[in-house]
């Protein structure tokens, strides 16, 4: 279970998290809502630990993380950035298998780019593509690589920062069934920073909605509907 | 607080920020230096850096050396004839190239082309995210980007330096004993004879600091860069500017180390 507790951060003068908690159990996908400048992303970078801060702090599974407990936690973590964050200097199958041959516990360069090749069929691409660069590929396809090098691990915690932003409709709602799938076959726990209603109902369980830097409103998608929250109303209406 | 004050302010402000830069800076160059041996879990961002520090440095490195070395036999010995020390060409040749002009040479050139590109690469995976990517996959930025580049500028641009003291070299005596009269054997023996080793020492010292300068301060602007394509142009601007200045800053507080009264 990951679990937020207090959590406050400030840039400068301003305010981005005040006094965010909440509790996401294992295998539930949550979906973090908010309009542009909410500090949706500060959040997980928060969770992920590539952010400190300023008070409160985050457990997974009861436990504070310490430096060890976060490198084990980011080893069983899957990410896919909003850009998809591929290293351009890599070909896709080093970029999807990068975790295997550099990570603690290695792989040899033929079974890791088996393996690579696995995930990247997994999310729909074929193996021509292994070979390909980054800059060879479209956004929707850098954004299935990016799904690719998140599951490859067969994380335990995957979160996805705007998987849909700069993809067409059709795309996005094949990226959307595609994270649905993926987090339900792995069992694992999501966490996913949209501003897509769409979206939002095809891959979350529940909605955290931060406003105005606070926690507004944190539900099942099922109550959605019929929150009375004028803002998700404004969200829900679009 | 009163108009008058406000240039004190501004000194304060300035000589605050360049104290928290350079701490910053050092710290990050110690960060950099104890993960050095764990780059061996690296073989290919090793062979890259060498390959980006060293290899690649080695034409633009080679010419210049030539170039400045032929110019400074012509001014030696233009200058020597004012007072009939013509004579002095293979010495002085010898002494500025060995112990100056080379490592000072080598470290701008290294500063211009290797902390901007440096610089400029890391900026671009820090704006998009895959500097952030990297920590995610259970990978250090510092031991993955950074001590790799480091160990490349501390071990090639010393190589460098050696090999553009030898063309540094080589350019004088093509001028002299091709345009001013001195014959090649004479030429070679009396530069060889006037070196002493320190002047060797000297010049890869100054090698070593220049690529770690160079190299470093790359890194950090690099890791440091702000947001978009500005962020970007400001890293690598940042960067090129205080590594020529460090270099040339350096290169004077070691010729006094070495040969300070």
């Amino acid at each position: 279970m990951i679990a937020l507790e207090h959590i406050s951060k400030r840039f400068g003068e301003k305010q981005v998290l005040d006094d965010i908690s909440f509790e996401l159990a294992d295998g539930r996908s949550l979906a973090v809502l908010g309009r542009s400048g909410t500090g949706k992303s500060v959040l997980t970078r928060i969770i992920l630990g590539l952010i400190a801060p300023d008070t409160g702090r985050v457990t997974i599974d009861g436990q504070k993380l310490t430096r060890r407990r976060r490198a084990t936690f980011l080893e069983q973590t899957g990410v896919l950035f909003q850009g998809a964050a591929l290293f351009d200097s890599m070909k896709v199958w080093d970029n999807v298998a990068f975790r295997l041959r550099n990570g603690r516990k290695r792989t040899g360069r033929a079974e890791a780019r088996d393996r690579a090749v696995a995930a990247l069929a997994r999310v729909g691409l074929e193996e021509r593509v292994a070979d390909l660069y980054p800059a060879d590929l479209s956004g929707g396809m850098q954004k299935r690589v990016g799904l690719a090098r998140a599951i490859v691990g067969e994380p335990k915690y995957l979160f996805f920062d705007e998987p849909n932003s700069g993809l067409d409709p059709v795309t996005a709602t094949d990226i959307d069934a595609l994270i649905r799938e993926l987090v339900t076959d792995l069992g694992a726990t999501a966490i996913t920073i949209t501003h897509d209603m769409a979206s939002i109902r095809a891959i979350a369980d529940e909605v955290l909605l931060l406003d105005a830097s606070r926690a507004r409103w944190h539900g099942p998608v099922a109550d959605l509907e019929g929150a009375q929250d004028e803002l998700l109303a404004r969200f829900l209406a679009r | 607080m009163t108009r008058g004050l406000l240039p004190l302010a501004w000194i304060g402000r300035a000589a605050l920020g360049i104290t928290r830069r350079i701490g910053s800076v050092t710290l990050f160059f110690l960060a950099a230096l104890v993960r050095i041996p764990a780059t061996v879990r690296y073989p290919r961002e090793l062979a890259r850096a060498f390959l980006q520090v060293g290899w690649l440095s080695l034409p633009v490195v080679g010419l210049t050396a030539v170039f400045t070395g032929a110019a400074l036999a012509l001014q030696i010995y233009a200058g020597g004839a004012r007072i009939s020390a013509e004579a002095v060409v293979p010495q002085i040749v010898a002494i500025g190239i060995v112990r100056e002009l080379g490592p000072v040479m080598v470290g701008l050139m290294i500063a211009a082309r290797v902390t901007s590109s440096i610089a400029a690469e890391i900026a671009t995976m820090k704006v998009s995210e895959q500097v952030d990517a990297l920590t995610t996959l259970s990978t250090d930025p510092m031991t993955y980007l950074t001590a790799p580049r480091l160990l490349a500028g501390l071990v090639t641009v010393p190589i460098l330096v050696a090999i553009g003291d030898v063309l540094g070299l080589f350019g004088g005596f093509a001028v002299a004993t091709g345009q001013l009269g001195f014959s090649g054997p004479s030429y070679v023996t009396t530069s060889w004879n006037f070196l002493d080793p320190i002047d060797m020492v000297l010049s890869l010292t100054k090698g070593a600091v220049f690529g770690a300068i160079a190299v470093t301060l790359a890194c950090h602007a690099g890791l440091n860069a702000g947001r978009g394509a500005q962020g970007v142009g400001l890293a690598t601007k940042s960067a090129v500017q205080a590594a020529a200045i460090l270099v040339l800053a350096a290169n004077v507080a070691l010729t006094g180390a070495f040969f300070g009264q």
